[in-house]
């Protein structure tokens, strides 16, 4: 029996998991992992609208392996939103998710693609719970974005398991 | 979510998977292994891909279902 993984979004000083594997992480002017309407990015006149952080993390909910390896996440390297920008990097300790102020210490997160991942741990990990970095995203939203809501972008989780 | 390969490690030298449509040796101190993907993940299209890798002298055999890549390249699903 293989690994079963989660990606949980953590909010909270607590850093409470919800299980988003299958479902929308809302990036907004807030932390909470609610998707809905409330706190939304705001379009500005000028400059940028920072969102807060979202804190995502592997998780082994259950399931018997020996170890994984190489936890790592990626885009399709195709940002399909304007005037929106998103921002990854990967920290090892959670701290509690607070609003972003600029992409300094970041990386465009559609520079991260299946031939350039971004990697979260190279293990080996065993047992269950949260495994290697947090992936830390931040939305970037510029004057020059559409209002409403927009599309969704997906990633890929990857790593390795015997 | 796709069906996981399993793999038999009851043998130090030969290791053996099988991914429901075909059935993998390794010889010669080579190893076996899952690369495994969440695909569409943060998203209701979820979906979960399931490679097996075969590795021997650096040079790789994934194996996804009924198609092989032979490649020296590090690929991600």
């Amino acid at each position: 029996m293989a690994a079963s993984v989660q990606i949980v979004e953590k909010n909270g000083a607590g850093g409470t998991n919800t299980d988003k594997t299958a479902g929308t992480i809302r990036f907004k002017n807030a932390d909470d992992a609610t998707v809905d309407t409330v706190n939304p990015m705001v379009k500005p006149g000028a400059g940028s609208d920072w969102s807060f952080e979202k804190w995502l993390r592997f998780k082994v909910a259950s399931g018997a392996y020996t170890e994984i390896t190489n936890v790592k996440a990626y885009t399709d390297g195709a940002n399909g939103w304007t005037g929106v920008l998103l921002w990854w990097k990967a920290v090892t300790a959670f701290a509690t998710p607070v609003e972003g102020t600029a992409s300094a210490g970041y990386t465009n997160a559609f520079t991260y693609t299946s031939g350039a991942p971004l990697t979260l741990g190279a293990g080996p990990f065993t047992s269950t719970g949260e495994k290697g970095d947090h992936l830390v995203a931040l939305m970037e939203v510029q004057s020059t974005a559409v209002g409403g809501i927009l599309a969704s972008e997906t990633l890929t989780f990857v790593w390795d398991e015997i | 979510m796709g069906a996981v390969p399993q793999i038999d490690r009851s043998s130090p030298d030969m290791q053996h998977a099988v991914n429901g449509v075909l059935t993998a040796t390794v010889l010669d101190g080579g190893k076996i292994f899952l690369r495994r993907a969440i695909k569409n993940a943060l998203s209701p299209e979820a979906y979960e891909v399931n490679w097996l890798v075969l590795e021997l002298r650096g040079v790789r055999v994934y194996i996804d279902g009924d198609r092989l890549v032979m490649s020296v390249q590090d690929l991600n699903p």
